[in-house]
């Protein structure tokens, strides 16, 4: 069923991949999904639904865009969206094109901590934000102060595909992840074929991905006294929005479907979404993007002040005035 | 060395003009010159409640402020330093029961910006460009200002010995 709250746009989207991986994100939320095609995409994929330039910018709904753009609100406070919105998000390396982004109602973006690494696959991108904009409602408070104290161990458990796999791992590093371990008993990131590995290392954008990536070997289990967190689309748990998934000694494992056995002891959130649980990469993307955000950003003082050089300065020093009110020569005059 | 200037505020006056500052510069030649990047003749700061006669903006520029024409009223008594400098300047100092009244016979508050305000900054400027020392300070601010006072009344001395 096809929920009429809002649609997907891909504007621009020239990778098939991509588009096919949006589409999937779209179903995992159940909205319609189209592309505003200009970079023949449709000769890749056909039957691919696209949307009129015109009917989109006059469209009745409203317009969001998912962009960094400047002046861009978090997509963590933005409110509820209204039914018949418009979501559009952007080509691969230009984003939304300059006239949907002056038609928008509005444009939010993801706050990404990471350095080296600070865009999501545009798939992941529109999944955290319809994840936002569409759901998560009554969310748990994001914790302010000294964040990274409370960041927790990630474990990538068996994933099934070296692209969704690197994709992850960009998304871990993008949300201010240093260090993600993987359990690759589906052998795709470690020990694989050069092509394979080349593709994976594409998707994770290794070139400048600082991101350690720790295997977890065969005889891996979780330090004892450690709070395990197990996130998938089927755990039996309450909605990862309100889960505590911060705090020292915390380890989040998300699987790969259901060849990952938790431990006994070991909590669940449920990522709840109204469609078919989608592919990796978007489930990775909402449950970091989810823990990023109750980790919240770092409090600052208030605007750094310029620093201003080394000087000298002579005056005359008085003591304390007098209880009395002195008046100029010359603003007599003046008065 | 370029002196650029700010026009004062109405009841206010630059004691020095450009053209005192340039021949004092000049007369001093580039021992005082060397590595100014410019004189300013300004308005007085917004900050700082206390009047202001001159600053040094590390590295090289020296600022002068505006001052109040004489006699200066001023609401408050000067510390002990304080008056002692400005009567070492040529100043009358009178207390008053409300205030201080400081009046400046001749060219002596012209002086008094030249070699107390110019000279004395000049003379911290020397002694950070010696140092090499851009960002940081040469030496303890004691001492700084001690060896700048040293250094603005040999520079007074030498100017009225010229003849």
């Amino acid at each position: 069923m096809v929920s009429p709250r809002a649609r997907l746009i891909g504007d621009g989207v020239e990778n098939p991949a991509n588009a096919r991986a949006l589409a999937e994100a779209a179903r995992m939320f159940a909205v319609p999904c189209g592309f505003r095609d200009s970079r023949g995409l449709a000769g890749h994929l056909p039957g691919l639904s696209t949307v009129d330039t015109a009917a989109l910018l006059d469209g009745a709904g409203p317009l969001i865009a998912v962009d960094n753009a400047p002046g861009a609100e978090s997509v963590y406070r933005a409110g509820r969206l209204h039914s018949g919105a418009s979501i559009v998000v952007g080509n691969e390396r230009r984003g939304i094109r300059p006239d949907i982004l002056r038609a928008a109602t509005k444009t939010v973006q993801i706050p990404m901590p990471g350095r080296g690494v600070n865009t999501l696959n545009v798939a992941t991108a529109a999944a955290v934000a319809m994840y936002y904009l569409l759901d998560a409602h009554g969310r748990r408070q994001a914790r302010a102060p000294r964040p990274e104290s409370h960041r927790p161990t990630v474990l990538l458990a068996a994933p099934r595909d070296h692209v969704e796999a690197g994709s992850s791992l960009r998304s871990a590093a993008a949300f201010g992840w240093q260090a993600v371990t993987v359990d690759d008993r589906e052998k795709v990131w470690f020990g694989t074929p050069r092509p394979v590995r080349n593709e994976a290392r594409a998707a994770a954008r290794s070139h400048r991905n600082p991101l350690r990536v720790v295997p977890a070997g065969d005889a891996w289990a979780s330090p004892s006294g450690c709070r395990v967190v197990v996130c998938g689309p089927d755990a039996d748990g309450p909605p990862l929005h309100r889960t505590e998934l911060t705090g020292p000694g915390t380890l989040l494992v998300i699987p790969d479907g259901d060849g990952w056995d938790a431990q006994p002891g070991a909590e669940f959130a449920r990522i709840e979404v109204p469609g078919a649980a989608g592919r990796y990469r978007l489930l990775t993307g909402i449950v970091l993007a989810e823990t990023a955000r109750q980790l919240g950003t770092r409090t600052v003082q208030g605007p750094r002040l310029p620093r201003r050089g080394l000087s000298y300065g002579s005056g005359l020093e008085l003591t304390a005035p007098p209880e009395t009110d002195l008046v100029q020569p010359w603003e007599l005059t003046n008065y | 060395m370029p002196v650029r200037v700010r026009s004062p505020r109405p009841g206010f006056v630059h004691p020095a003009g450009p053209a005192d500052v340039i021949r004092v510069l000049t007369f001093f030649g580039s021992v005082a010159t060397y590595g100014l990047r410019g004189i300013e003749l300004r308005q007085h700061p917004a900050s700082g409640a206390a009047p202001a006669v001159a600053a040094l903006r590390v590295p090289g520029i020296v600022l002068l402020f505006e001052q109040p024409a004489p006699p200066w009223v001023l609401s408050g008594r000067l510390t002990d330093v304080t008056a002692a400098r400005l009567e070492r300047a040529g100043a009358r100092v009178a207390v008053g029961p409300a205030g201080t009244l400081v009046d400046w016979p001749g060219d002596t508050l012209r002086d008094f910006m030249l070699f107390d305000g110019l000279m004395h900054e000049i003379g911290h400027h020397t002694i950070q460009h010696a140092a090499r020392k851009p960002r940081t300070r040469a030496m303890r601010t004691a001492d700084h200002e001690r060896r700048a006072d040293a250094y603005a009344m040999r520079a007074r001395h030498a100017w009225t010995a010229r003849w």
